[in-house]
């Protein structure tokens, strides 16, 4: 495993033990990632507040069931995921009862420049038209950078499922894209291994 | 098509094929349309979702949730976000024995005189050496008189004005890692501020650019090969030390960086490619 990994293990050790500090690291070391995945995954800066949130509450209430076969992270992400599959499912059921086709969902918070920088609304437009299980595949691999392997363990699908979601995943988002970017402009993948 | 033909593509796409399984796999691309479109696709949203810039929480965000979790756990409210053992001192403590020798082939240093302002042209500063020049001071070059200022509207001033300063954000305690994330592409000063704005940075200060031009002098023997342009991310100001922090631009926006103290020009922190 990496230190960052090792480091995690003791740290949900030294929680269990009591030890608060421990919890404020594992806490900063990784909420970025999981607030990010959030955003990704719920397009709305106060869920994914809430979804970040839950993750951590989640965690660190089931912490004396984590197994350190696996890395923390992975865990951590799959409870991330499904959290926000629950927000997803809250909401369209919220929306179904209460709101009419039209609803648009964007964070109204968007419309400050603070918010617009970071949730550019076509690719926020594009995420939300994958369907949910897509859109972590593509999150998680694309924009988070897992590897296949860490994102097959967090999704729990086989590998082979998250090659199959990703690929279709981004031929949805070429699709939605249509006249947004030329598609034949990039060599990236002709200059050989990363 | 079939699933071994799209994780081909979708391989080709990520770059993680090389040489002749690279080669083949064009071949197939330029002989079959469906394959080219299908790759052209990857390739296409690959890219745009290379372009998101990440979200990020507020401090006032941060401070919500951690107080929020410890409340709902049941633990102390208020703790201090605590940082591994080995980096309890100050993050910008001054770093010892990283020195990479390295000279800088051809750099242009852009010093940022204002951010985010259509002015900010105004005062950036962009000074040229040359392969001759590259062991030499930059203010050996500044003294002949090589620095050029973009200034559009003012070309005829090729000096720069006594005192000069550098109005940059305070980063307060963001780390170089967070800053050199966020600034990730920028290639000006005006990039560098759009992406940093998402941190919130809300006051500047003013550095002495001079100051620092002397530190980056001082620092040569740190900058790795193949620097095209060094930009300044911002300054943490504490009562014990400016740190300020640099991007390095090799080509396709800053990259990689590190961050000095500004009063006697030591090394504290260097970027995850240092």
């Amino acid at each position: 495993m990496t230190d960052r990994a090792d480091r995690d293990i003791e740290l949900i050790d030294q929680y269990l033990a009591g030890d608060v500090d421990a919890f404020n690291e594992l806490v900063a070391a990784h909420e970025d990632r999981v607030f990010a995945i959030c955003m990704r995954m719920l397009r709305n800066r106060e869920a994914a507040l809430d979804a970040t949130q839950d993750t951590f509450l989640t965690v660190f209430r089931k912490a004396d069931r984590y197994k350190a076969q696996a890395a923390f992270s992975t865990w951590l992400y799959r409870v991330t995921v499904n959290t926000c599959y629950d927000h997803l499912r809250r909401e369209k059921r919220k929306r179904a009862d209460s709101l009419p086709e039209t609803y648009d969902p964007i964070d109204p918070q968007a419309m400050d420049p603070f918010e617009a920088v970071e949730a550019r609304p076509d690719i926020e437009e594009a995420l939300s038209a994958l369907s949910p299980e897509f859109r972590a595949a593509v999150v998680l691999v694309d924009m988070q950078g897992l590897s296949l392997e860490m994102a097959s363990d967090t999704l729990d699908v086989p590998v082979g499922t998250v090659k199959s979601r990703v690929f279709r995943a981004r031929r949805q988002l070429a699709q939605s894209l249509g006249n947004l970017r030329p598609t034949s402009e990039h060599p990236k993948g002709d200059t050989g291994e990363q | 098509m079939n699933d071994q033909d799209r994780d081909l593509i979708a391989s080709l796409a990520e770059g993680r094929l090389s040489g002749s399984a690279a080669e083949d796999a064009l071949s197939r691309i330029e002989a079959d349309p469906e394959f080219a479109s299908e790759y052209a696709a990857q390739i296409a949203a690959i890219d745009f979702l290379d372009s998101a810039i990440t979200p990020i929480m507020t401090a006032a965000e941060r401070e919500t949730l951690h107080a929020n979790l410890a409340d709902q756990l049941g633990l102390e409210p208020a703790t201090p976000v605590v940082v591994p053992e080995k980096h309890k001192t100050p993050w910008w403590q001054p770093v010892f024995g990283l020195a990479t020798a390295a000279a800088v082939v051809a750099a242009v240093v852009i010093l940022p005189g204002t951010f985010g302002g259509a002015d900010s042209a105004d005062v950036a500063a962009v000074r040229n050496f040359d392969e001759e020049e590259a062991s030499t001071s930059t203010q050996e070059s500044l003294a002949r008189g090589d620095t050029e200022l973009t200034d559009e509207s003012d070309g005829a001033d090729q000096s720069l004005p006594e005192d000069a300063t550098l109005s940059v954000y305070k980063t307060e305690s963001v780390e170089l890692e967070r800053l050199l994330t966020q600034a990730k592409g920028a290639d000006s000063p005006d990039s560098v501020s759009d992406r940093l704005a998402p941190l919130g940075f809300t006051s500047k200060v003013d550095l002495d650019e001079e100051q620092v031009q002397a530190c980056i002098n001082d620092l040569d023997a740190e900058l790795p090969d193949g620097i095209i342009s060094i930009l300044v991310l911002g300054a943490d100001v504490t009562d014990e030390a400016t740190v300020v922090s640099l991007g390095f631009d090799f080509g396709e926006g800053v990259e990689d960086g590190l961050s000095f103290v500004l009063h006697n020009c030591s090394l504290v922190a260097y970027g995850p490619q240092g």
